[in-house]
């Protein structure tokens, strides 16, 4: 006999895996369609050609892909020593007062939406000095990388065991040897994911480069100089009225969403060792 | 002890330069709006027309089309994703549960550009052709009354946003789940209980700070996002009441229209937009840290 | 003696490991059981068995039976076997976000019963009989998690009582509290034996010879011996049995 209560089970059940479909479904779609319709763009062509006049069919997008390396680069160059520094000031520092202001603006810093990054740079950076360039759109996505980087650092170190650092204080190792090379050490998976996972965020970006980097037709190694990057020209070329631009920016899309998931992949398998 | 006190320097210059940076990051904002300020005062907030041709600037059509569009994603986003928490810890086996929870948050890992492509090509057609004329029967409600579309609406970017900020809150409710005490769960089994009356009686109640917590920060999250929004939006400074309307939102206007701004007026007007998203920003962060806190 | 519960060539696992193996066991009604013997050994997988709480766990798996009152209780809803037995666990754990009243009053409302002041006599009733009353009446509403251990321990059984379950099984319940709490539950249990059918785990011997009439003694998941407390304590007649009673002196 089935009661009103065991209705109210099934039902339940039935809403939680319809809502988990609802997921599931829409993200196959996503991916599905970037996949089948970012194959098609793709040749080698693709990957190691300069994009052709817009309206002229064939070409590659050689320019984002070494855009986009080059932003990366510089940019995790800058945030990687600035976010372990504040982590280890986090972590060895005893002014309470200091360490929480710092926190605070961590916090804020993480949460800003990536747009207000982008203008930030404008303001300071491209206006004044530089213009667009890559070294201003990296900038950028430092602001957006480095809040998480710290976080995930300080907590890297304190979960060191205190059993380790005491054994090498023990040992008559210097203080600040003893925390680079021990400590670093232990923690280093957990570093090791917190890198990826930043980079995984930043390479996804567009809204702070827009005026920053704001994309370049041509290959540029001047970080003085704009350059394009994936998901600028994504942007740009799915936005534009041309075919052939629109069918490269699925292949694009396809390109980030591959990078993004062994990104994640290794990420994983890095945290799990 | 030299080594050491040189090291300790250098943490604490990066650290304060840290905070420098954010303090010349609020600095530089507000500076730069001041002459919106100057010229509008608090009208500036309330003001319904946007025409840069015209030098006339009015916050209002952002402000409420970031609102709208992020409040109405997240009353989606809300059911969707506590369901699909429900799903990975209480429906299925541990074992698959582990890796589909791993699914769900690759989700928040797709670039929010890949997500607007795919809006623009299949998702807007879908809301023109299909979402629209399905719901014209319910267009006495003025929420959805139909505009001669193109599909480029608040409609479409609320179900972007919507699927873009499900994971968050799935994916921390899940883990909230999961750690509600084995033995609390089997005290009300004891008691009689059907599996819905342990979730609702003792899992949510036990994880209600983890939701409340998870909610601000899908939130926070959804008014932020640009590129999916802006490109499938329409981006046009209405205020209109049907969600099949274009919209525009904060990001979605800065994006589009900092780089060609010439007026001064135009750009620390932006710059003011932007101040705007950056204290809403702040300003949920600290309710929900505060909220944790005090609960 | 009338027997209550009897348990026939009973097996459970968790995954792999078979706990209990081929449990026969007839226990009797209006008494108090003590379930002893050492940690690991499937006192309260069986007590689990009873409630049939056991299988909800994942990769658990039951077979035999166990008839209460000639109905074998494998075959029928679980949902509804629950409701006419108590479970009182090891460490107290009363609902931490419900008051002390809606902790006791939480298994009526879900078996149906919605009239408030029926509701509200039971809960007293049940307060009352656990000797709870007279140090919670002022502050019903007040989080059940502001009471002390003893206090928690004793607002759970009244939990378990209130639904009138003939029998009622309590998993080490006084393992966790310090020695006064401790009394004031063993004499809780010896007052409750005359309504309830009591069966309490527990790896304490004097315990068990405090307050039980009958004691099962099980060691790897299976039952060694089954006798009234006086006579095991006194004689033992058997190695095993002989060696924990040493142990625990």
């Amino acid at each position: 006999m089935v009661s009103t209560k065991d209705i109210k089970d099934s039902l339940l059940n039935i809403f939680a895996t319809l809502s988990f479909t609802v997921v599931m479904i829409t993200l196959l779609l996503i991916v599905g369609t970037t996949i089948i319709r970012g194959i098609k763009a793709i040749n080698l062509d693709f990957f190691f050609a300069l994009p052709n006049p817009p309206g002229q069919p064939g070409g590659g997008i050689l320019n984002a892909i070494v855009g986009s390396l080059i932003l990366v680069v510089i940019s995790m160059s800058i945030s990687i020593p600035v976010a372990l520094a504040v982590a280890i000031y986090l972590y060895r520092s005893r002014n309470m007062g200091l360490k929480e202001l710092i926190r605070v603006a961590n916090g804020a810093l993480g949460g800003t939406p990536s747009i207000v990054a982008g203008v930030f740079v404008y303001l300071m950076v491209v206006v004044p000095i530089t213009g667009f360039s890559a070294l201003a759109g990296a900038l950028a996505l430092s602001f957006l990388a480095t809040p998480a980087m710290v976080s995930i650092f300080e907590e890297a170190l304190k979960l060191v065991p205190h059993e380790i650092l005491e054994a090498a204080v023990s040992l008559g190792v210097e203080d600040w040897k003893v925390l680079l090379f021990v400590i670093v050490r232990e923690a280093l998976p957990m570093i090791l994911s917190g890198i990826l996972i930043a980079l995984g965020r930043i390479i996804g970006e567009t809204a702070p480069l827009i005026f920053t980097a704001f994309g370049s037709p041509s290959l540029n190694l001047d970080p003085t100089q704009p350059t394009s990057a994936l998901p600028l020209l994504i942007y740009n070329y799915a936005m534009s009225p041309w075919k052939d631009w629109q069918e490269k920016a699925w292949g694009a899309a396809f390109v980030l969403t591959i990078l993004e998931l062994l990104i994640y992949l290794l990420s994983r398998r890095i945290s799990k060792r | 002890m030299r080594s050491k006190k040189i090291f300790d320097i250098i943490t604490l210059f990066f650290s304060l330069s840290y905070l420098a940076i954010f303090l010349l990051f609020l600095f530089e904002l507000a500076i730069n709006s001041q002459l919106t300020w100057k010229m509008y005062g608090f009208q500036f907030i309330i003001g319904t027309r946007w025409d840069p041709n015209k030098n006339i600037f009015g916050a209002l059509p952002f402000i409420y089309g970031t609102i709208v569009t992020s409040a109405l994603s997240l009353a989606l986003s809300f059911p969707i994703g506590i369901g699909t928490a429900i799903f990975l810890s209480e429906v299925i086996d541990q074992r698959i549960s582990e890796l589909l929870t791993e699914v769900i948050e690759l989700i928040a890992g797709i670039p929010s550009v890949v997500i607007g492509l795919w809006g623009i090509f299949y998702l807007v057609p879908f809301v023109k052709n299909f979402l629209e004329p399905m719901l014209s029967c319910l267009s006495f409600i003025p929420l959805f009354s139909s505009q001669g579309v193109s599909g480029l609406s608040v409609m479409s970017a609320i179900l972007v946003l919507s699927f873009m900020i499900t994971p968050f809150i799935a994916v921390t409710t899940k883990s909230a789940l999961d750690s509600v005490p084995e033995d609390l769960k089997e005290a009300m089994y004891s008691l009689g209980a059907h599996k819905y009356e342990v979730i609702t009686y003792v899992s949510l109640p036990y994880i209600k700070k983890a939701i409340v917590s998870g909610t601000m920060l899908a939130f926070g999250r959804a008014f932020g996002e640009t590129m999916a929004v802006t490109m499938v939006i329409g981006n046009m400074p209405t205020i209109a009441l049907s969600l099949f309307s274009p919209g525009y939102t904060i990001p979605a206007v800065i994006a589009n229209e900092l780089t060609e701004a010439i007026a001064q007026l135009h750009i620390s007007s932006l710059i003011f937009l932007a101040l705007i998203l950056e204290i809403m920003s702040i300003t949920t962060i600290f309710v929900e840290r505060l909220i944790i806190r005090k609960w | 003696m009338k027997v209550k519960i009897r348990i026939k060539n009973l097996n459970a696992w968790y995954g792999k490991r078979h706990i209990l193996k081929n449990i026969n066991l007839e226990i009797p009604e209006k008494t108090v059981t003590a379930i002893i013997g050492p940690s690991g050994g499937g006192k309260s997988t069986l007590l689990r068995c009873i409630n049939r709480t056991h299988e909800l766990k994942r990769g658990a798996k039951v077979s035999g039976e166990v008839i209460i009152d000639n109905v074998d209780i494998y075959k029928i809803n679980p949902v509804k076997v629950r409701k006419t037995i108590g479970l009182v666990f090891q460490k107290p754990n009363p609902f931490p976000n419900m008051s002390i009243y809606e902790n006791v009053a939480i298994g009526l409302r879900v078996n149906g019963i919605k009239d408030e002041s029926q509701i509200k006599n039971l809960v007293k009733e049940a307060l009352i009989k656990v000797n709870l009353w007279n140090e919670v009446k002022d502050r019903l509403n007040s989080p059940a998690t502001q009471l002390s251990g003893g206090q928690q321990q004793r607002l759970c059984i009244a939990r378990a009582i209130v639904l009138n379950p003939e029998i009622i099984l309590m998993d080490e319940p006084t393992s966790a509290l310090d020695y006064f709490s401790t009394i004031a539950i063993e004499n809780l249990i010896k007052k409750m034996s005359s309504e309830y059918t009591v069966v309490l785990s527990t790896h304490n011997i004097q315990q068990a010879a405090r307050i039980s009439d009958y004691i099962v003694f099980v060691h790897f998941g299976q039952i060694i011996a089954f006798r009234d407390t006086k006579s095991l304590l006194l004689n033992p007649n058997n190695e095993t049995i002989e060696k924990f009673i040493t142990e625990m002196q």
